[in-house]
């Protein structure tokens, strides 16, 4: 029996149960406000956020492999295309494009042209130096750590 | 001097006509070996404890994965023997069968391992082991109070398991596995196929024409004898 080929993100986005876009944006921006007046220091949100994002992400995995059922990466290219194209596109509805590769194949940029995050969000002078959307980081990470996949993503 | 003939000696398990559940047990492991659920709906027979008994699974699971993997005819890049895969690298196996009982394997690239043990008359059960990862992501991982990598004690998982059992898959319902006359314990299981991604292991073994059941028959040879 052939195995079924893995969906591609569209067809898998419009077959799962979605949330209001707005609802999403302003709960996580008021996730973002609350961790500001708790901890204050720009550094431990940051990291905190990191760490929401790594929660989700050790569960997401399984069910973009769930969903998707794509089968193992080859290499490095492969999963960051996978990622932007299927994983975004999935779960966000977005898709993003891959982009700065180094020399080497071990590091690139995935870049959101639109981001539904950051939808009326404004950043305050009191806040620089704050990654906004440091939980897609941690949940990048957090997903390619249950593949075996140690990486650094800021 | 008794002869035990062929086909005698394991008799095959009577075909499910009824409906119902056909499934026998069920595993689930995480990437650490750790048994996340255990489920059994027809098993007469326990041999180990539980915790032996989910080691040694897990112990066979890593040893047929490996033997696959490095006998597989087709794919190039092999590892070393030894060397343990990452989960979905290389080929590996789905199922494996015997006389009496087939078990059917899934192995997501997150590590998550779910081995269904069937009757041996069981088709690809593929299909069916993505639909029961479907619902562990569904009730197990979105579930909030659920720790990774801890044991599953989810009551919709189980009940969602058994109704899809009694569904799609029939009912077996007089397991006797009991030994015929003169029967000697150690040929009870005799493994048939061990099938992977890209080829079939096909096992016969002889007969011995001794009673002696200190001497072990050696496997005669290794050829396809049906698919």
């Amino acid at each position: 029996m052939a195995p079924v080929g893995p969906r591609s993100g569209d067809a898998i986005f419009s077959s799962i149960d979605r949330v209001n876009a707005e609802l999403f944006t302003l709960t996580y921006g008021a996730i973002v406000r609350q961790l500001l007046t708790d901890l204050e220091d720009v550094d431990e949100v940051n990291k905190q956020l990191d760490q929401m994002g790594y929660n989700i992400g050790i569960r997401l995995i399984d069910e973009f492999l769930a969903k998707s059922g794509v089968s193992r990466c080859v290499d490095f290219k492969e999963t960051a295309e996978m990622i932007a194209k299927v994983g975004f596109k999935m779960f966000l509805g977005v898709t993003a494009s891959v982009s700065s590769w180094d020399a080497d194949g071990t590091c690139c940029s995935i870049i959101l042209e639109d981001n539904p995050l950051v939808d009326f969000v404004e950043l305050p002078d009191t806040c620089q130096g704050l990654y906004y959307c440091n939980i897609l980081s941690g949940v990048i990470r957090g997903a390619l750590e249950m593949v075996s996949m140690k990486t650094e993503v800021t | 001097m008794q002869f035990f003939g062929g086909s005698e000696i394991s008799p095959s398990p009577p075909v499910p006509t009824a409906t119902g559940n056909n499934a026998h047990m069920m595993y689930v492991f995480n990437r650490n070996g750790v048994c996340l659920l255990y489920k059994e709906w027809n098993r007469p027979l326990h041999t180990l404890n539980p915790q032996q008994d989910h080691k040694l699974m897990f112990g066979l699971l890593f040893s047929l994965k490996s033997l696959t993997a490095k006998m597989d005819p087709i794919n190039a890049d092999k590892g070393n023997l030894g060397v343990p895969q990452l989960p979905g690298q290389g080929c590996s196996f789905h199922s494996f069968r015997t006389n009496t009982y087939k078990l059917s394997f899934m192995e997501t690239p997150s590590g998550i391992k779910i081995i269904l043990v069937t009757h041996p008359k069981t088709g690809d059960l593929r299909e069916s082991l993505k639909y029961i990862y479907g619902l562990y992501v569904e009730y197990v991982v979105k579930n909030p109070i659920y720790s990774p990598g801890s044991p599953i004690k989810s009551e919709l998982f189980n009940t969602a398991l058994d109704q899809y059992d009694c569904r799609y898959i029939r009912f077996w319902s007089s397991v006797a596995i009991a030994p015929r006359q003169g029967f000697i314990y150690r040929r009870r299981y005799t493994l048939r196929a061990i099938e992977s991604q890209h080829c079939v292991f096909h096992y016969l073994r002889g007969e011995s024409s001794q009673r002696d059941v200190s001497n072990c028959p050696y496997p005669r040879m290794i050829f396809p004898h049906e698919i």
